[in-house]
């Protein structure tokens, strides 16, 4: 099975045949570059922005496709993980407390032991928080 | 067809675009008609082509996804379960693992066959986790069958995208091609909630399906519970000189239990003396609705394969009670990941929903049940 992964699966970024390809338009759209300002320098503006055009339109294409087999490989492994935390209440005193959820923390276990009365605390909550978005 | 003179007099317009100046300018011209025609002709293969690479792309990601959630799945059971031989290749043949629904062409009685079946694969999975993790605790078997459970379902989806991806590049048939690509988001959609089960299952934190169940946790606290079917517990609460009968799966390990033979069993029990059943499960949200908001309805609110719907209908039938539903409102990707507080905040509007409807809608002396469904993984009773 894997063996054949590996033969459908060639690409991992950027494969040659794409790369090839981006080559042979990047060298048109020089060309078109260079036809292009030779053209303006003889006095054809008509012609000139013809050839700048699809000069300018070429490179766009290249970094179109170059920001595209990029982003394709940054979503691949981006698992979201979320931030667990668990608060606890004493069942006494009434102090409440939040740390990071810990394995076996279940909702209504008798955690920690309170800190102020020395009773016991339990679960009273537990949820995952969203990740804080840069803004 | 007139394609071809049309294709004719347009290679003449597209070659006049740029008069010929100097050699240079003539070879930029037969290259600019030779790049037209074949977007001409190719056009709908190109368009393929494209399409191809974007499933692919996608499907890089999911193997990367369901690689992950067999290492996950590998070294949780690892973990818990400090097996003696290496788990591996019985976590791949776990993972391969299928059911065959029952055939419904007579559909009469489909629904005890399909039942039965679910509940040779549950026993059979069980065992299978046991054999493969024998030092885990009883709830920590619950979390890893629910575990390697996500782990098949990213398996199964990358294998079904894996498929149509071959064909549509064996066949470069649009058609085909297309179906996968137009399905890809919803497809995406579900397998980033599934990568999200991975992280729940393996810490054992409650999930956005356990809604139901925190809020029969939350009325049902501190009174004494009695398992009353496989999985499922039951704590007689009174209530405003009501007596609520709580049912939800038994925690903390994930599970969700068998609500619709808890409901029968209770009311077989009291010889049909039960006035009214609610249930609260959590439900998927529309696009725009908040999340975490309750709404309230009729019928029996559960999910699943429909067998315990089933049941529950069945028997509300037979005693003729009313079937009331509380919906706790949450996206399809949060069912499965770590709860979220909006949603632990909605579980906390629905006990005082359920309080209210008690005191509204029903006279003292009267036995209510109250079925809290989901998930039930990190909620204990
Ligand atoms: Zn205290």
């Amino acid at each position: 099975m894997s063996g054949y992964d590996r033969s459908v699966y060639p690409t991992f970024g950027i494969s040659r045949t794409l790369l090839i390809a981006l080559l042979f338009i990047g060298a048109l759209s020089l060309l078109s570059l260079y036809l292009g300002f030779d053209a303006y320098l003889s006095d054809h503006p008509a012609r000139a922005s013809l050839y700048l055009l699809m000069g300018t339109s070429g490179f766009a294409l290249i970094g179109y496709m170059f920001f595209r087999s990029r982003s394709t490989i940054e979503r691949i492994f981006s698992i979201p993980q979320v931030e667990v935390v668990t608060t606890l209440e004493c069942k006494t005193c009434g102090l409440k407390k939040i740390r990071p959820f810990r394995r076996g923390d279940y909702l209504f276990k008798e955690a920690d032991e309170c800190t102020r009365c020395k009773g016991k605390m339990n679960i009273v909550k537990i949820y995952g928080r969203e990740r804080a978005k840069a803004r | 067809m007139d394609v071809l003179p049309k294709a004719v007099r347009m290679f003449q317009q597209a070659g006049q675009l740029i008069p010929p100046k100097n050699d240079l300018g003539t070879i930029m011209q037969i290259i600019f008609s030779l790049v037209f025609f074949i977007y001409l002709f190719y056009a709908q293969r190109i368009q393929t082509m494209m399409m191809l690479k974007q499933v692919e792309g996608a499907l890089l990601r999911l193997k990367a996804i369901r690689d992950e959630g067999r290492r996950v799945a590998l070294k949780a059971v690892r973990e818990v379960g400090k097996p003696k031989e290496d788990p591996a290749p019985r976590i791949d043949q776990i993972l391969e693992q299928f059911m065959i629904t029952p055939v419904d062409l007579d559909p009469a009685g489909v629904v005890w066959k399909l039942d039965k079946i679910v509940n040779v694969r549950e026993t059979r999975f069980e065992e299978d986790v046991r054999t493969i993790a024998p030092e885990a605790n009883e709830w920590e078997i619950h979390n890893l069958e629910n575990l390697l459970e996500a782990a098949m379902a990213l398996n199964s989806i990358y294998k079904i995208i894996r498929h149509y991806f071959i064909l549509g590049k064996k066949t470069m048939n649009l058609y085909i091609i297309m179906q996968v690509q137009m399905v890809l988001p919803m497809i995406l959609q579900e397998v980033e909630a599934y990568s999200s089960a991975l992280q729940a299952f393996t810490q054992g934190t409650p999930i956005g399906d356990g809604a139901g169940a925190l809020v029969a946790a939350k009325i049902m606290w501190g009174h004494q519970w009695r398992t009353i079917a496989k999985d499922t517990v039951v704590a007689e609460v009174p209530f405003e000189g009501r007596t609520l009968l709580v049912v939800k799966a038994k925690g903390p390990g994930g599970n969700v239990g068998k609500p619709g033979d808890a409901v029968r069993n209770l009311i077989e029990e009291r010889g049909g003396k039960v006035s009214k059943i609610i249930m609260i499960d959590a439900a998927a949200k529309l696009e725009g609705e908040e999340l975490g908001s309750i709404a309230e309805g009729v019928g029996a609110a559960i999910g699943g394969l429909g067998v315990e719907k089933y049941k529950i209908e069945e028997v509300a039938l037979k005693y003729n009670l009313p079937l009331y539903a509380i919906a706790i409102k949450e996206d399809i990707k949060d069912v499965v990941a770590p709860m979220k507080e909006a949603i632990f905040n909605g579980a906390e509007k629905a006990v005082e929903a359920v309080k209210r409807f008690v005191r509204e809608r029903t006279a003292e002396g009267e036995v209510i049940i109250v079925v809290g469904v989901g998930n039930t993984v990190g909620i204990a009773q």
